[in-house]
């Protein structure tokens, strides 16, 4: 029997040591492996276009349920108490270390709203340094507002960590970082609380000079004269921050939402002077899933705030707030692929009218107030106790949306049986920073 | 003999498609009878012509006939498994039948037996590196669905932990200890010279992970070898420093097809039922505690019936009025989750296996069915697997063979854990919680504490198809020479589903799509000489290429319309993503061996390999190996002694190497992903690190292997060493960079230990009787870090009281020192291993009192401050204990394994064990609580809604760390063959019937489920840590086995 294979035997060395010999010198064949779906550092911000994908990130990176995501408002309202459990779900620890004062350096919350907030201003950074060196046809048309933003959303960050994170008894501020993190031994020191104000502020007036006035959807100049009045009010400087909510008012075109019977605005609402964005297939509104009732729920308004937002009937924000059993939920926040507004109009109004005020305008100070009031359908107030009025005005108003925590702060107001410039009420330095940084001083107190 | 020639010809025509027409041409012919020292005949015993490819196994009656052979001189070789070879020459005459009988004697040493190593076979004589061998028999007492645990308890130096015992879960397998941190940590399996590389599956959350290797099918599996050491494993250099395990499919023989068909079934159950509290003593329990924090009058009960229930009747009658409801429900409720969710499962196999083969072509087919129902309600596996093997001689040089394996499966899976129906219904679901509410519908689905509701709303399903083969082609242009070229690769595609509906009132679903596709091309020339019986050489050199890619991409959806529509797309997308990974390696090796007289031999190989996964600079790493044996016994001092009859002496150097898990580490990069507003946004996601490189795990061994009395006591002696330097390492940086951390080499660690196996006939005749043992002693350390501690939470496990700190073990916990209660006020009390100081320095209480809670809370410290180094995940000492025993047509096998000197941390203990204010159900460990002053007790006093006293949930003591010391009764097989007289009746080569039981039973002191524990699959710092996990499973079946 004959076999269908019968090549003599020389040949088939021959096509064996071809096989063998085929991959002599192949070193190279890993060549053709690249990370797959990346972009390697020494190409990614060398276009216009790759500028602008990495400053969207920057965006998501403040979207951050730790950031402007959530604990924004959280974080300041279990401290002080303005927010309490419903009883519906369980809290985690690190948020019952909030409410009772109590924070390790290892709290998750304390610690990924440094990490987050830092991750977003690298981000920034590198956008920030790849601006200077990109020349490529579009970018003398956009270098200026690429650059606007950028500095907004630093200076929004690090105030959201310099209101957190700042300690009065060491005169202890944020890391100005300002520059994109490529070297991994590098080690930067806390500035003080007036040289992290300083550069908050010198970015956001970079912002507004170089900021158009509408950017669809993204920073305007607007927004930042908007976090300029804020930034300059939480610095004590009223004037500054009176002349800036004096210019919103005056001069934009934002308009207090009459339309809407409860204050969860539209996202077209005229109230509104910045926004994250919520879509359906990119939703991030944190506050919706931890507030909202059907959702888990499990933070709703303390008592005390509820007797007040509801002691006169006409108050329309009192439909915002839901009697469940004992619980007090927040519907604030209800819809979860809706924008989630960080500054809009009526704060320019309570941050104009106590400007007013420090500024003898008792008159004007009054206007303001009872422009808020007359919104929220109440009747207008008299002039008796005004500091008073405007601060109970605002604890209303701007409830759940990040504000009265440092209100009372700024005001030196006790917080939950804790004096205002206790160290219990600032975050500690996250553990990791502190382990793998010399330069970081901790907070008094962790 | 009839069916045997229909089935002979139905394969060989049908199967191969190519006649065996040769059997019929003008040769010589040889035949004969194959018995054992009892002069028994012996089935399947292999005859053949030395040098050739040309032989015959012998049928049942130990007759075997080799036709077709050219005139000639020969010399005819018979062996046997565990008999040593016999050779005999012979001449064969065209046209005429020489006869040629065959009495094999044990060689109970089995010295000659066959041993797979790197790129070749070796003999167990001439092994000088440390592998271990498992064999078919062994394999087929396994029941699981997977081979890796039929290695528990029979290889020295192997640990086999399944994560659990549901089908087709995960199992980690470790090689002499645990050496990476963040690398991985499993060996390689390579399967007739296919390096598998299955992932786990992909939809995440869901409490465990499957394992891919149950896509081969165990009865596919003729031999596993594991090499432990580095002169054995070197060779194939990366990954080979955690073992490689090499799996040789079955091959056909030469001779009459032969028929095997398996069928067993039974049933699965939970090794142990964790003891839990009734509803009459939750409510007595919880109301005590409510008392014990202060309160006067009932407790308040956990909101048991639904939110929406609770604020109708708030609505329509008050809060009292619900609250009174809601007493009620819970007052008259008295449910056993945990007999909700479990069962007996019912599993199935049939096997059918078909092999045999001519002088020139040999096959083997098989085809397996297994359905498995888990013991969990709602949890099967279903895997059909279809093998086809085959060997053709095209010339007398040329040789092509392939190997082909199939599978499909469907893991109707469930979560598990903390995610899963069986983690609920011991925690969330109260005993006061009905299943069912009046209506006969699931009580309150969406409360998350329904387990049943848990197991019937969540489809969460696994389909897998894949194939895994090889095509090889040899040559031998001159003897001794051998080329060869093999292809191989394997293909498999993954359809991950999970649909949630029920527990929540808008169900949404999951579908993600994998695909895996890798090849590997080895080429490699040999050549062996051995000249005048003294001196034998043997070189061996190749190239290795392999290519890796993989592909998943997912779609969310929710929202739907109707209930009958489930697809992500059906509904409102939530979200979706892709994946992609890719990896090559390319790797140059070499072999010499020199044996001088059989009794003294060196080998020496190494392996140049580069891989995608580093930088330019570091991308090749070289991996040499060295080994040397002495056979004593050869020697003429010792030479003919009965009692000591065989003494090996070996030792062996060699360095291994290891890659990180991810396929671009040292690469700065930005990465997709980060939208907003429907923007597309890019952000750095990866610090460049270009010096990252090949972590090193040198490693020493030495040994010996001994026989005793003519061999019926055989075994070996060995000491292993390895150090692995240029650990990988997460470093933290400091979060204000925007990176969390980077991965460095910066570390390394230390395993040593001792393995001792033994094999022994303790009775040969009539009745047989054999004991295998083998005990392993391991010691595991972190020796350097560079000063970092590291928790569990660092290296990417989910548990932060592991650690990893230098001079200690791996995953070293720290905890506070539990010292029981305090009788006085039910307190825990704990020891001080170090001072606590105040503000000012000054000690307030010293190192070395027992401190109890209240007081350490007054003096300002936390549980936290007071944790203390202890504890080791790992067995000092493993092993197993097989007895064989066969008495005319009976035979028996029993398997004890044990492991000893290692802890198990019951992270949920702190819930299950006092922690009432998380609404969990308790362990029936609280029923010895401290109840008033005096008692003397290890469960503390019992507090309920109380913020003042201690939250036993947030602290981390040694009250929860226990001895996980165990015995098993593994497995334990009772067959019966039935007599020859019968089966010829019937035409059977062999029928047997048998009864197996997997996991029988257990010694242990240990309060959880199951000692054996995995947490978090491969990680190696939470390993011992359990948190929910389920148990394993309890396998009985019988079967049957027809061969013929």
């Amino acid at each position: 029997m004959k076999y269908i294979f019968s090549c003599p035997p020389k040949a088939l060395i021959g096509v064996f040591l071809g096989l063998v010999l085929g991959f002599s010198s192949c070193d190279s064949v890993l060549d053709d492996y690249a990370p797959y779906d990346t972009l390697t550092n020494d190409v990614a911000i060398t276009t216009t276009t790759n500028a602008q994908a990495v400053l969207v990130s920057a965006y998501d990176a403040i979207q951050s349920y730790y950031v402007y995501g959530g604990q924004h408002v959280i974080a300041g309202d279990l401290i002080a108490e303005e927010m309490v459990k419903t009883g519906k779900g369980n809290t985690v620890f690190e948020e019952d270390q909030l409410i009772t004062k109590t924070m390790s350096d290892i709290n998750l919350i304390t610690a990924v709203m440094w990490s987050d907030g830092y991750r977003a201003i690298n981000r920034v950074n590198n956008v920030l340094a790849a601006l200077e060196t990109i020349t490529d046809s579009n970018i003398e048309a956009n270098r200026s507002r690429l650059q606007g933003e950028a500095k907004f959303i630093r200076a929004i960050t690090m105030f959201l960590l310099l209101q957190h994170y700042k300690s009065f008894g060491q005169n202890l501020g944020v890391i100005l970082k300002l520059t994109p993190s490529l070297d991994i031994n590098d080690r930067r020191a806390r500035s003080s609380i007036a040289d992290s104000f300083a550069q908050i502020i010198a970015d956001l007036e970079d912002a507004v000079a170089k900021l158009p006035t509408n950017n669809s959807g993204r920073a305007t100049s607007w927004a930042a004269k908007a976090f300029l009045a804020r930034v300059n009010f939480y610095k004590g400087d009223l004037t500054a921050a009176g002349s800036y909510a004096n210019d919103l008012i005056e001069n934009s075109s934002y308009s207090l939402d009459t339309t809407v019977t409860n204050q969860t605005w539209t996202n077209s609402s005229p109230e509104v002077i910045f926004a994250l964005k919520s879509i359906a297939t990119d939703a991030n509104n944190g506050l919706w899933g931890t507030l909202t009732r059907t959702e888990s729920g499990r933070f709703g308004a303390n008592a005390d705030f509820y007797a007040k937002v509801t002691a006169d009937a006409a108050d329309r924000r009192a439909v915002l707030y839901e009697l469940s059993g004992l619980a007090i939920f927040i519907n604030k926040y209800k819809e979860r692929d809706k924008d989630l507004p960080l500054i809009r109009l009526a704060e320019m109004y309570l941050t104009r009218s106590e400007a007013r005020l420090a500024a003898g305008d008792e008159a004007g100070a009054l206007a303001d107030l009872n422009t808020i009031r007359a919104r929220a359908g109440l009747a207008a107030a008299t002039a008796d106790n005004l500091a008073d009025k405007i601060f109970e005005e605002r604890r209303l108003e701007l409830a759940f949306e990040g504000d009265y925590f440092h209100n009372l702060r700024r005001l030196e107001k006790n917080i939950a049986g804790f004096a205002w410039n206790s160290p219990k009420l600032v975050m500690p330095i996250p553990r990791q920073e502190i382990e793998n940084n010399p330069n970081c001083e901790q907070n008094t107190g962790y | 003999m009839k069916l045997n020639y229909v089935w002979k010809h139905f394969w060989l025509t049908v199967i191969l498609g190519i006649s065996s027409l040769s059997l019929f041409a003008q040769n010589g012919s040889i035949k004969g009878k194959v018995t054992d020292e009892n002069g028994e005949p012996m089935f399947y015993a292999n005859v053949g012509l030395e040098g050739t490819a040309i032989g015959a196994a012998s049928d049942f009656d130990g007759i075997y006939q080799i036709s077709n052979v050219k005139a000639g001189n020969y010399i005819l070789v018979a062996t046997f498994l565990g008999y040593k070879t016999v050779k005999q020459p012979i001449t064969v005459v065209a046209g005429e039948t020489s006869t040629v009988d065959f009495q094999l004697v044990a060689d109970y040493a089995k010295l000659d037996e066959v041993v797979v190593i790197g790129y070749g076979l070796s003999t167990k004589r001439n092994v000088t590196g440390s592998i271990s061998s498992v064999k078919e028999d062994a394999l087929k007492q396994n029941s699981a669905a997977t081979f890796q645990t039929a290695l528990q308890g029979r290889a020295a130096g192997v640990q086999v932990t399944s994560a659990n015992g549901m089908p087709g879960g995960a199992v980690s397998m470790r090689v002499r200890g645990t050496s990476s941190i963040i690398s991985d940590t499993e060996p390689i399996y390579v399967i007739d010279g296919v390096v598998f590389n299955g992932r786990a599956n992909s939809i995440g959350g869901t409490g465990a992970d499957s394992n891919p290797l149950v896509s081969l099918n165990p009865a596919d599996i003729e031999s596993i070898e594991v090499l432990k050491d580095a002169s054995a494993a070197a060779i194939y250099g990366a990954r080979s420093a955690n073992g490689v395990v090499l799996i040789t499919t079955k091959k056909g023989k030469q001779g009459a097809s032969k028929v095997d068909i398996n069928y067993r079934a039974g049933i699965v159950q939970p090794t142990r039922k964790l003891p839990l509290l009734n509803g009459t003593e939750y409510m007595f329990l919880m109301q005590e505690a409510w008392e014990n924090s202060g309160n006067v009058g009932l407790a308040p009960v956990p909101r048991v019936i639904s939110d929406t229930k609770y604020n109708e009747i708030v609505a329509a009658d008050g809060v009292a009025a619900a609250e009174a409801y809601n007493r009620n429900v819970a007052n008259n409720t008295n449910t056993d989750w945990l007999d909700a969710v479990l069962r007996n499962g019912f599993v199935q196999e049939a096997t059918v296996g078909v092999g045999g083969g001519d002088a020139r072509n040999t096959y083997y087919v098989n085809f397996t069915y297994r359905d498995e129902q888990g013991y969990q309600i709602e949890n099967y596996l279903k895997r059909g697997t279809f093998r086809f093997n085959a060997e053709h001689a095209l010339t007398d040089r040329l040789r092509l063979g392939y190997n082909i394996g199939i599978s499909r499966q469907l893991n109707k899976r469930v979560r598990a854990a903390w995610a899963g129906g069986l983690g609920t219904a011991q925690s969330r679901s109260l005993p006061i919680v009905p299943i069912y509410d009046e209506n006969g519908d699931l009580f309150n689905p969406t409360g998350g504490t329904n387990a049943v509701a848990l197991y019937e709303g969540v489809n969460l399903r696994e389909n897998r198809t894949g194939a895994l083969g090889n095509v090889f082609l040899t040559f031998q242009p001159v003897k001794g020479l051998t080329l060869r070229s093999d292809f191989g690769g394997e293909m498999a595609n993954r359809y991950d589903f999970q649909h949630i509906s029920l527990i929540t009132t808008n169900p949404s679903s999951e579908d993600r799509r994998s695909t895996l596709q890798s090849w590997i091309w080895t080429n490699t020339i040999g050549y062996e000489k051995t000249v005048n019986d003294i001196h034998n050489l043997s070189v061996l050199a190749g190239i290795v290429r392999e290519d890796l890619d993989e592909r998943i991409a997912g779609l969310t959806g929710n929202t739907f319309a109707d209930p009958s529509f489930i697809l992500p797309a059906s509904g409102t997308i939530g979200g979706y993503n892709d994946w992609n990974n890719q990896v090559g390696n390319i790797s140059y090796l070499g072999r010499i061996g020199y044996r001088l007289k059989e009794r003294y031999m060196i080998q020496a190989s190494v392996r140049r390999e580069g891989s995608s996964r580093f930088g330019p600079g570091k991308r090749f790493g070289v991996f040499p190996a060295v080994s040397a044996g002495w056979v004593i016994s050869e020697e003429d001092f010792l030479k003919g002694n009965d009692r000591l009859s065989f003494l090996k002496l070996k030792a062996g150097w060699g360095l291994a190497g290891n890659v990180p898990l991810s396929t671009f580490p040292w690469i700065g990069y930005y990465s997709a992903g980060a939208n907003y507003n429907g923007l597309s946004g890019i952000s750095p996601s990866q610090l460049a690190n270009p010096d990252l490189g090949w972590e090193n795990k040198e490693q020493i061994n030495a040994g010996i292997e001994y026989g005793l009395f003519n061999n019926r006591v055989s075994g070996a002696i060995e000491y292993y060493i390895t150090n692995t330097s240029n650990l990988l390492l997460p470093t933290a940086l400091p979060t204000s960079l925007g990176f969390g951390n980077i991965t460095e080499n910066r570390g390394s660690t230390r395993n040593q230990g001792f393995e001792f196996s033994v094999t022994s006939y303790n009775l040969r005749g009539a009745f047989n009787w054999t004991t295998e043992a083998n005990i392993t002693t391991q010691r595991n350390e972190v020796t350097n870090t560079n000063g970092a501690i590291l928790s569990g939470n660092d290296t990417g496990g989910t548990f932060g009281n592991n650690y990893i700190i230098e001079g200690q073990p791996i995953g070293v916990w720290q905890l506070a020192d539990y010292q029981g209660v305090n009788p006085d006020n039910g307190d825990e009390t704990f020891l001080l291993h170090r001072n606590l100081t105040n503000d000012s320095g000054e000690v307030v209480a010293a190192e070395g009192t027992v401190i109890d809670f209240t007081t350490l809370q007054a003096l300002g410290f936390t549980v936290d401050d007071i944790q203390v180094t202890m504890g080791n995940p790992y067995p000092k000492i493993f092993g197993g204990i097989t007895n064989t025993f066969g008495f005319k047509g009976f035979d028996v096998a029993v398997l004890f394994t044990f492991a000893a000197g290692h802890n198990i941390y019951n992270d949920d203990g702190k819930f299950l064990r006092g922690g009432f204010d998380g609404n969990w159900n308790q362990h029936r460990q609280v029923l010895d609580r401290w109840q008033k002053p005096g008692d003397i007790t290890d469960v503390p006093r019992l507090y309920y809604l109380d913020p003042d006293a201690p939250n036993y949930r947030n602290n981390n003591t040694s009250r929860y760390l226990e001895k996980g010391d165990f015995l098993r009764c593994k497995n334990l097989e009772v067959g019966y063959t039935l007599p020859k007289s019968i089966t010829e009746k019937i035409r059977l080569e062999r029928l047997r019937l048998f009864v197996n039981v997997n996991n029988a039973f257990i010694f242990t002191k240990y309060s959880g489920w199951d000692p054996e524990v995995n947490r978090d699959g491969a990680n190696s710092t939470t390993q011992s840590v359990t948190y929910l996990a389920p148990p394993q499973a309890r396998t009985i079946m019988g079967g049957i086995n027809i061969n013929f």
